[in-house]
């Protein structure tokens, strides 16, 4: 029924006919809009379990009203569209807790097989260090037994089998960190190629349905950002026209509208064996602007845990290596003579860049003084005049020099060939040592347990003595000539205030000395290096005619073995600050110490990520018992508008019955 | 605040998946009984268990060291000891032999005896350990360093003065054996200072003794500083027998102390603070040497004995000689008995030190096992009263989990 004026303009009247049709109008707009609810909840209820899925709701709202005399009449509900509960400022947060929470799960992952390696007692290093060192001791105290020198080269192999095992597990990982890196790119082109697409499809269908949203794909383009988060941080900036662009963290675009750019995996310009991201259109490196997602928490990995953990389990190789290999050569083996190196210890790695030009130079480094090794790299950087050379772990620059050899921090590398000014060399001093320590001698008799000499004393009168001698750096006050080192020594006073030395028979005199009764000092040097055999004569008074003999040492001797083993409590590493043992206990703190961060971050990053997902879910998610209410509330509003088209049938009913009568 | 669907079971779920790994990892702390599994779950504590290792493990070499040490010196001791035992033997065989009762015959079977005590000897100084090495022979331990030979000394040393050494805790590295040089060839003649002789052709019967030092510093000077070397030269003249003392030979030739003669008189000689005694009568010219103290090996010391034994003692002058060598080798084995001794007491007490250090370094070992222990070990009452509150928490998570999947309108809508 509507109020309305008559045809010719008279009265108000009732237009009992329009004002059923009227009726049957609203409550099919009920109709409508009650089954459009029922069938949105229908939607949630189906889509509870779906990844990325947005809880829908119904837009409605009063339709125009009619005028009449009576006022405006209200003509029913009506649709006006269908919403995404959706919140874009907990989206975006959303997004960076994925890709902060899934770097931090690689970083955890990595970090805890790093540990589980190290804490093996089965690969861990103290149990062979201590095997080896006290194989050593064994030697000691029976030098001739040929069974205890084979204990001490089987203790020997079995430590830098132990080095060689460890050094395995870590370059086995870097291997895996490539493949995984690899896999990442692969997944992170994949995923934006898919979200350039649904940014066409978004673009395009917003266009067509007059500004309505096509909510399903905005949901996948968002999960699917998700999942490129995973892979990699990105920032995310919404379009007016609905379009999403994505970066990576140093700006390069990787979506921008309908088209996606790819990255790729390219070798270093150092190490070829070693994976970096790089941005496929202009072939950039961009590993070192990476942060977040599995690639970010891989390179992080990599460059803060992984490297420094097999530099420092090098250097410990190294240490160990060259100081046993260094008192090897200043003793006696089983045969007389001088000791061969036990172990074969690598030289410090050198690479030069890629981009370095040609011909340039080739550097080769050695290391010089084990004890002074850092477990860092060093970038070495010629500028046409200059060589520069900086260390890797804190930037500093430990040598400017305008020609080579290099020496820094324990490691000397000499220059061949003329360097071009912008020319970069990376030195790796100890990162592939405990992968390449070997046991060099496997004889028994090879192992140096004699010192060079036992001092004697002459059936003497006066009362000289004589000490049992040492190992000096520097020469004595009588220095033998090169060449005496090997032969029997006889020292002869020749007055109470001069001796001479001699050796043969007859007699060559090699070297005179006057004598002082506070203490005169003779060294022999060895044949190679600069280290001397030091005796020293002291005591009043001398007698002309006394004399005292170096003879070679027996095998009964294990001075030289007892000086090896006491390099076990030596601080022989990081500049006389730790000891073989200490170096790999502080590797296991560094390691333990970034394991248990690791473990925190992550644990705090998904703590974070459940918060937002709980606020997310709060706007977005579906819960099952608000539909049933809904279900309910839109049947009840269905049945009700059903119940006003019956009324007006009845309305109509009437009237035709009343015309009829 | 709205909670969805999917979000009340994750969190359901979470709960209980994080108490199972809480469990999982106390059970396992409880297997292995380490409360460091990984070196994340203690980083400081991880390099505190390497370095107490380190020190255990160098602690049980220092042990065995220093057992091994003990075992050398006991052997070491042992065989002194009966290189002592058999010196003073020599020592009454010579007593023996100076008495005046002796007659050819049983001088003759005693210089057997010597030369038996002399291969007796011989044996001891070859003395293998247990490894096979020779006990006495310096560094050259795979050698046998002490051989017979003609000639003067009777028994030569192929040894060295080498000394091995063995490391029985972190400072000390004790000497476990003396070289044969020093035990057997490095002994001083005469009475350490100096030594006295008869010269060989002397006729009448005077014996020089051992003699004695008044003044050490003097006689330091003398003998050590200038070696010199003393002849006491007798005359017999109208007056009776005089003495003079003279040093040095040729132009430095000096008379140094002189007077006259009673025999049983000890001669001082001033400059070198030192007095011989004298027995007997000399004859006119017979000299005697009082010279530097030199090293005399002990063979060579039963090999003068062996050789004095086999002297002729007829006349007078024979027989003055033969208690002259007699003497002789009764001041040096006096020596030798006084050297075994000084390096028996020095082997002991090495010995004794050994099993001491090997005292400390048990306990030494004792308490970083119990440090280790707490480091590294699990404290079984903490971990099993968490395993049972973790226990309690995982099945009230799972009751919550029961009770909320239960929980739905859609149950009531029928």
């Amino acid at each position: 029924m509507v109020l309305r004026r008559n045809a010719w303009g008279g009265n108000w009247e009732w237009d009992s006919m329009s004002g059923i049709s009227a009726l049957i109008n609203s409550g099919l707009g009920g109709i409508n809009a009650a089954s459009v609810a029922l069938q949105t909840t229908g939607n949630n209820i189906s889509n509870v379990n779906t990844e990325g899925y947005n809880r829908q709701s119904v837009l409605q709202s009063e339709r125009a009203g009619q005028f009449t005399g009576a006022g405006y009449l209200g003509t029913g509900a009506q649709i006006d569209g269908i919403a995404r509960n959706y919140d874009a400022y907990l989206q975006n947060q959303m997004w960076q807790a994925y890709a902060s929470q899934s770097s931090a799960g690689v970083v955890n992952d990595q970090l805890q097989q790093l540990n589980n390696v190290l804490a093996d007692p089965n690969l861990g290093l103290s149990s062979a260090l201590n095997g080896f060192f006290g194989a050593m001791q064994g030697v000691a105290n029976n030098p001739a037994g040929i069974p205890e020198r084979q204990a001490l080269i089987s203790n020997a192999q079995v430590l830098s089998a132990r080095f060689n095992t460890l050094d395995d597990h870590l370059r086995s990982t870097e291997q895996s960190i490539n493949t995984q890196l690899k896999d990442s790119v692969a997944s992170v082109n994949e995923l934006t190629r898919q979200i350039a697409d649904l940014n066409q499809r978004i673009f395009q269908l917003q266009g067509n349905a007059a500004g309505q949203q096509p909510n399903d794909l905005l949901d996948q383009r968002d999960e699917l950002i998700k999942k490129l988060n995973a892979q990699i941080g990105i920032t995310a900036n919404q379009q007016a026209d609905g379009q999403l662009y994505l970066f990576t963290g140093n700006g390069q675009t990787l979506v921008a509208g309908s088209k996606s750019f790819a990255l790729t995996t390219v070798a270093n310009a150092y190490d070829q064996s070693r994976l970096e991201i790089a941005y496929q259109p202009n072939g950039g490196i961009i590993s070192g602007g990476i942060s977040g997602g599995a690639i970010g928490g891989l390179l992080r990995f990599r460059s803060d845990n992984l490297d420094s953990a097999r530099n420092a389990l090098g250097r410990i190789a190294v240490g160990v290596g060259a100081a046993v290999n260094q008192q090897q050569a200043l003793g006696l083996d089983l045969n007389g003579a001088l000791g061969q190196p036990l172990f074969s210890t690598p030289n410090p790695v050198v690479y030069g860049s890629q981009l370095n030009g040609t011909p340039g130079a080739t550097l080769s480094a050695v290391v010089s003084d084990p004890g002074k090794l850092s477990a860092s790299d060093y970038v070495a950087r010629y500028d046409g005049t200059n060589w520069t050379v900086t260390r890797a772990s804190d930037n500093a620059v430990v040598l400017t020099s305008a020609s080579g050899p290099l020496n820094f921090d324990g490691v000397s590398v000499s220059v061949t060939g003329s360097a071009n000014a912008g020319d970069k060399f990376l030195i790796e001093p100890t990162r592939q040592a405990a992968g390449a320590i070997g046991v060099q001698t496997t004889d028994p008799n090879g192992i140096a347990a004699a010192a060079p000499y036992v001092s004697n004393t002459g059936n003497n009168t006066g009362q000289v003595g004589i000490s049992t001698g040492s190992v000096a750096s520097a020469s004595g006050s009588v220095n033998l000539p090169a060449g005496a080192f090997g032969q029997n020594l006889t020292i002869t006073f020749t007055s109470s205030t001069s001796f001479q030395v001699s050796s043969g028979s007859p007699a060559t005199v090699l070297a005179t000395g006057s004598y002082a009764a506070s203490g005169t000092s003779l060294t022999i040097p060895y044949p190679a290096g600069n280290a001397y055999w030091r005796v020293d004569l002291s005591g009043a008074p001398a007698v002309a005619g006394d004399s005292f003999t170096l003879s070679k040492a027996g095998v009964g001797d294990n001075r030289n073995i007892l000086s090896m083993a006491a390099l076990q409590t030596d601080k022989n590493l990081g500049n006389g600050t730790m000891t073989a043992g200490d170096a790999y206990g502080q590797l296991l703190t560094e390691v333990g110490t970034a394991g248990q961060q690791a473990n925190i971050g992550y644990q705090a990053q998904s703590g974070i990520l459940t918060q937002i997902q709980q606020s997310q879910q709060a706007v977005s998610g579906v819960n099952l018992d608000e539909e049933a209410a809904n279900l309910m509330r839109y049947q009840q509003a269905y049945q009700a508008s059903a119940r006003m088209i019956q009324v007006a049938d009845t309305l109509f009913q009437t009237i035709l019955s009343i015309k009829g009568a | 605040m709205r909670i969805s669907t999917p979000q009340l079971y994750s969190s359901a779920l979470d709960g209980i998946l994080k108490q199972q790994q809480r469990l999982s990892q106390l059970n396992q702390e409880m297997a292995s009984g380490r409360r460091i599994l990984s070196p994340a779950d203690d980083p400081a504590g991880s390099a505190r268990v390497v370095d107490l290792t380190a020190n255990i493990a160098t602690l049980d070499s220092y042990d065995q060291n220093a057992s091994f040490a003990v075992n050398s010196l006991s052997q070491e001791s042992d065989t002194l000891q009966q290189v002592g035992d058999l010196v003073r033997q020599v020592r009454t065989l010579a007593l023996q032999m100076a008495n005046g009762t002796q007659n050819d015959q049983t001088r003759s079977n005693a210089a057997a005896e010597v030369g038996s005590q002399l291969s007796q000897l011989l044996q001891l100084a070859n003395t293998r350990d247990g490894n096979g090495n020779y006990l006495f022979a310096g560094t050259v331990s795979g050698t046998q360093p002490f051989a017979l030979q003609s000639g003067t000394p009777p028994v030569s040393y192929s040894g060295d003065s080498g000394q091995q050494a063995l490391q029985i805790n972190a400072t000390r590295r004790i000497p476990v054996a003396d070289s044969g040089q020093a035990v057997f060839m490095d002994i001083a003649d005469g009475n350490g200072t100096f030594s006295t002789a008869a010269t060989s052709g002397n006729t009448g019967t005077a014996t020089i003794g051992a003699g004695s030092v008044l003044d050490p510093q003097k006689a330091a000077t003398q003998f050590t500083a200038n070696a010199t070397t003393y002849t006491i030269t007798f005359s017999s003249g109208t007056t009776g027998t005089s003495y003079s003392v003279t040093s040095g030979s040729g132009a430095s030739l000096a008379t140094v102390a002189s007077g006259t003669y009673t025999p049983g008189m000890s001669i001082a000689i001033p400059e070198a603070g030192i007095q011989v005694d004298f027995q007997g009568d000399p004859s006119n010219g017979d000299t005697f040497t009082v010279a530097p103290s030199k090293r005399q090996d002990l063979f060579s010391t039963l090999n003068q004995l062996q050789s004095a034994l086999s002297m002729p003692t007829t006349s007078p002058a024979q027989k003055a000689l033969f208690a002259q060598q007699v003497n002789h080798v009764l001041t040096n084995l006096d020596q030798a008995e006084n050297h075994l001794l000084s390096i028996q007491a020095a082997a002991g007490t090495r010995l004794n030190e050994s099993q001491n250090t090997q005292n400390a370094n048990a306990a030494l070992r004792v308490q970083f096992q119990t440090v280790l222990s707490s480091v590294q070990d699990a404290n079984y009452p903490e971990v099993i009263t968490q395993f049972n509150q973790s226990q309690v928490a995982l099945e009230a998570a799972q009751k919550g989990f029961v009770a909320i999947q239960g929980l739905s309108l859609f149950n009531f809508l029928k």
